[in-house]
């Protein structure tokens, strides 16, 4: 069980089960993985139990994250999900802008008159600062779900949250969420019942992503 | 404590006069959060609480919102600030 991101005096705080960072580390390499960067070197996870403040938080502070499908063992349902997450190319550092999802991460600059040269020429002259940023904050987030209680500065809050929205940009590609309404669809699948196929599972992840980065985000406003 | 009500529009079209030639636009998404939306728009641009809600909204509603004006650099670091944060935003000259 997830505990939401609360501001605190000691910083922003959240709890993490293993599972839970299990899965967000997969996400954010697969993001990494994307942009032809590397994660960091993997330290075994650490458990614990949430420290006394957490254990009396309500309900609703409280997201579960689902199970993947249930399946033989080495699933090839887990190997489509991983095919569609991410693209698996172990080696081949090169940023596939026909990507959809790495479109998302790195969109076009201009719009208007010139858009198309325009926009080249900011690739050219921007994109290697802002793809190496976006891995800094990957990997600091990759690192920061060390420990299941979480407490983070101001800085790692918001680079975490940066993080977050990139696994949130590259899985509503992959999910297709392109209209108000699409995300409406994948927003409805909220129960862990309904992790029945890929899709649902990424949604149901999707979803659980959200919930996170929708708690750090009102956390950090909150303090401003 | 209030935050100081000004409308968003008429700071973007009083800085559009004064040659400053592009214009910084961010885009609508069903993916980013409204709070992650506000919270950028706060944080990066030092807008008030009320018009950055009034900017986030004017994206949701209307589909895009101008949210800076200045040189064609400025537009540049703005769109590259944007990106960082994982917005669709772009930069055009005003006509």
């Amino acid at each position: 069980m997830a505990l939401a991101f609360k501001s605190t005096l000691r910083g922003y705080s959240a709890y993490l089960e293993k599972p839970e960072r299990q899965i967000l580390r997969s996400l954010f390499s697969d993001v990494l993985t994307l942009l032809g960067g590397v994660s960091p070197a993997d330290e075994p996870l650490e458990e614990d139990k949430p420290k006394l403040f957490d254990r009396f938080r309500p309900r609703q502070e409280a997201a579960q994250l689902p199970e993947a499908p249930a399946t033989e063992n080495d699933s090839p349902t887990d190997a489509a999900f991983w095919d569609l997450v991410g693209s698996l190319t172990s080696d081949d550092v090169q940023v596939d802008l026909n990507d959809p999802a790495v479109q998302r991460l790195l969109p076009d600059a201009r719009s208007g008159h010139d858009a198309e040269e325009g926009s080249a020429q900011f690739r050219d002259l921007a994109q290697e600062d802002i793809r190496q940023d976006k891995i800094a904050d990957l990997q600091r987030a990759y690192a920061l779900v060390q420990t299941p209680s979480l407490m983070l500065s101001q800085k790692e809050a918001e680079a975490f949250g940066r993080a977050l929205n990139q696994v949130r940009l590259v899985l509503s590609s992959r999910l297709d969420i392109e209209h108000e309404d699409d995300a409406e669809r994948i927003h409805e699948i909220d129960s862990v019942d309904q992790a029945t196929d890929v899709e649902r599972y990424m949604a149901l992840l999707y979803n659980f992503v959200s919930w996170l980065q929708e708690t750090l985000m009102q956390a950090l406003i909150g303090d401003l | 404590m209030s935050a100081v009500d000004v409308d968003p529009e008429i700071v973007v079209e009083e800085t559009a006069h004064l040659g400053h030639p592009w214009k910084v636009i961010v885009w609508n998404d069903p993916v980013n959060l409204m709070s992650y939306v506000t919270y950028v728009f706060r944080s990066y641009f030092g807008f008030t609480a009320s018009v950055a809600h009034k900017l986030m909204l004017q994206v949701h509603h209307e589909g895009k919102a101008v949210v800076a004006n200045g040189s064609k650099e400025e537009a540049e670091r703005h769109v590259a600030a944007m990106h960082g944060f994982g917005l669709w935003a772009t930069y055009e000259q005003n006509q």
